[in-house]
């Protein structure tokens, strides 16, 4: 008949949280979330490409729009700039053969400003993207936390089980030496000292497994959080960027509309140096920006890939590890229970049940 | 010179309110050909809407001077149609957008739920063009060496109103290598300089615009149609009296322009019906206006202004008694009114 401190504790429901915890489904879940880190990590390289891309176009227009302003600086009078500025309707499809006058001036304008219009754009659209990323990092990172909560939890409930559990070994093995030799309550106590031995093994199994859980998803953790600080730094540049350089695009639409009315060629001429001016510092804006964070890319990224690349290893190596472990824990629990059938042999006990 | 132009900022729901207006303004107004298109300008107005780009934009900037909106905001929505293929195929699914949004609208990721839906909606718009210009050959006369063109312009002018210029010239073959129109296999064409010759007409009016391609050597001009869109009056704006009272007492009024302005051979008798028209001649000095007057003799043509009205019914009254005291007869249709709160 089993104890009534033993009826008690061995047929307890530990209330431990999450999903039942075993060596594959601790296996699985690292797996899992070093897929979506390695998904994440594709996702930066796809940015830093859309970067260089992006890069290039700005380039392109503010090469286009210093040569506009330099010439608008160094030539003297009208016909200084509407000969200078043949050669620079090159530059603007559709634009090549046309004849420069103070009206056409503004369509040159025009066409200059939608087109940086585009690029701005096109640079928002890609803050947005870092932004979604950034945000979905810090879900993982709160999938992460629960995760370390929920196994410290888990560890500390099997913990004190498992010593509650020990307490209670220690008492039955004191009464069993005090019980008479092939006495019932003896037997009785010997076969509630085995099950306790099977319940403290299962739960000794769930104390390391938590334990071994909350120390590799806090090494996860710190990936994770290395990531968003990444993406972090470039959405919150980026989105200052844009804001700016759309600002200062504001103004030069105001301009560009109030150019087409003026009739004075020298007042036309001192506007259009004014929104060229503001319009490359508009796009300046943006191409700082996406110079610094292809700097900030190939600074980051790289050393991202090879720490995640080192983490895999380490991974590998502590689940290697824990496997060869378990494998000896299991081999000597078995070496145990075969030299406690011999030694009750021996002893004339008969076979352990 | 002011860099700017006068504007106004108009915020839900006055934003909503100007855009249901300015559309059945449009919707009303039966344009003609000679107009910008209709369907065009209305959807890309809509597309100015927060029904329509669901609050991803503040506002609606208006020009005070056309009650159109500024450049700025056609150029928005031009540059929005022009990279949302793009941008489509790199925001996720919208089930995906969806389960990311979930209880968290405000998010990033509901922004660009609402992006897919607004970049979706722009990608089945046609719209207005800022500046277009097409040229189609109407005929050939081989035994005058004559080739006759038809040159639609369309643009935002500088002064906020959407003008469409239609044109008929003649060309005669010997002018070839001073061409403003090209020929290529029956393939006519725009040269640049034609483009930039038009694109400073047009603040002009239709009868400079036609002495000023008249004089060109081997180019006959026969009309000049300039079709307007503008100014639209509403109460935020500076608008000609008796109007300015009435919106005043009706501030939820609207008033559509739209205003003709033709140059061309066969037209009878010079007349101009348009009440807000002050001809650019009239402002002209007299050595000028004599200029202008030879011109009239010189190339036979004759001048015939019109302009129409789409008012909401309350302002009609008032739009009667403008023309009235110009001495014009207007057509004046009534708009549907919107429902919104203004």
């Amino acid at each position: 008949m089993t104890t009534a401190t033993g009826e008690n504790l061995l047929t307890r429901n530990v209330a431990y949280t999450g999903e039942r915890i075993s060596v594959k489904s601790l296996e699985d879940g690292i797996q899992e979330t070093r897929s979506r880190q390695n998904v994440q990590v594709e996702e930066l390289k796809g940015l830093q490409e859309k970067n260089v891309k992006l890069q290039g176009a700005l380039d392109e227009e503010i090469r286009k729009l210093r040569k506009l302003s330099d010439y608008m600086t160094t030539s003297r009078n009208v016909k200084g700039v509407v000969a200078n500025l043949k050669e620079l309707m090159s530059y603007i499809p559709g634009l090549r053969s046309l004849a420069i006058s103070r009206r056409s001036i503004e369509d040159l304008l025009r066409q200059q400003y939608e087109i940086s219009v585009r690029r701005v754009k096109e640079a928002s659209e890609f803050a947005d993207k870092l932004q979604s990323s950034e945000a979905l990092l810090h879900d993982e990172m709160e999938r992460l936390n629960e995760k370390i909560i929920e196994s410290a939890k888990n560890e500390e409930t099997a913990a004190e089980y498992v010593l509650e559990l020990e307490r209670h070994r220690a008492e039955l093995e004191s009464r069993i030496e005090k019980a008479a030799e092939s006495s019932a309550d003896k037997r009785e106590l010997q076969a509630e000292l085995d099950k306790l031995k099977r319940v403290m093994s299962e739960h000794s199994t769930l104390l390391q497994l938590y334990s071994t859980c909350e120390e590799r998803v806090v090494r996860l953790k710190q990936n994770t959080q290395r990531l968003l600080d990444t993406i972090g730094n470039l959405a919150s540049d980026i989105v200052q960027y844009v804001n700016a350089a759309g600002e200062k695009l504001d103004l030069v639409a105001g301009q560009i509309q109030a150019l087409g009315t003026a009739a004075d060629a020298s007042v036309v001429m001192l506007e259009m140096k004014k929104s060229l001016d503001v319009m490359t510092e508009s796009m300046n804006e943006t191409t700082r920006f996406v110079s610094e964070t292809q700097v900030f890319f190939r600074q980051n990224l790289d050393n991202l890939l090879d720490d995640l690349e080192i983490y895999d290893d380490t991974t590998q190596k502590v689940l290697d590890e824990n496997l060869r472990l378990s494998q000896e824990i299991e081999e000597r629990r078995i070496s145990q229970g075969v030299q406690t059938a011999i030694e009750r042999h021996k002893a004339g006990g008969g076979p352990a049940a | 010179m002011k860099a700017r132009i006068p504007a106004v900022r108009l915020e839900e729901p006055r934003s909503s309110w100007y855009v249901d207006w300015a559309c059945s303004t449009l919707g009303r107004a039966r344009l003609s050909r000679q107009y910008p298109d209709a369907r065009l300008l209305s959807a890309h107005i809509e597309c100015l809407g927060r029904e329509f780009h669901l609050g991803l934009y503040d506002g609606l900037d208006v020009d005070l001077r056309s009650g159109l909106p500024t450049y700025k905001e056609w150029a928005r929505v031009q540059s929005d149609h022009q990279i949302a293929p793009e941008a489509l195929a790199r925001l996720p699914d919208v089930d995906v957008l969806v389960e990311r949004s979930r209880g968290r609208e405000g998010s990033i990721h509901g922004k660009q739920l609402l992006k897919r839906h607004y970049y979706q909606s722009l990608l089945g718009k046609k719209l207005q063009s800022l500046s277009h210009m097409e040229v189609a050959l109407r005929r050939v006369e081989p035994e005058h060496r004559t080739a006759y063109f038809h040159i639609i312009f369309d643009k935002l002018d500088a002064t906020g109103i959407l003008v469409r210029y239609s044109i008929d010239l003649s060309q005669r073959s010997a002018a070839f290598d001073r061409a403003i129109v090209t020929l290529d296999d029956d393939e006519a064409g725009h040269t640049e300089a034609l483009r930039s010759m038009i694109f400073r007409f047009t603040s002009l009016d239709a009868e400079m615009t036609f002495a000023k391609l008249a004089v060109i050597e081997g180019v006959d001009v026969e009309r000049v149609v300039k079709g307007v869109v503008g100014p639209f009056f509403f109460s935020d704006m500076d608008v000609p009296d008796p109007l300015q009272q009435a919106l005043v007492e009706y501030p939820d009024g609207f008033v559509g322009t739209f205003a003709l302005d033709m140059a061309a051979l066969d037209v009878a008798s010079d007349r101009d019906n348009d009440p807000l028209s002050t001809a650019l001649a009239e402002r002209l000095s007299p050595e000028a206006r004599e200029e202008y007057q030879r011109a009239r003799s010189r190339f036979g043509y004759k001048v015939f202004k019109d302009r129409k009205f789409v008012a909401s019914s309350e302002l009609r009254p008032c739009v009667d008694a403008l023309c009235r005291g110009a001495g014009t007869r207007n057509l004046i249709l009534i708009a549907a009114a919107s429902a919104r709160p203004r």
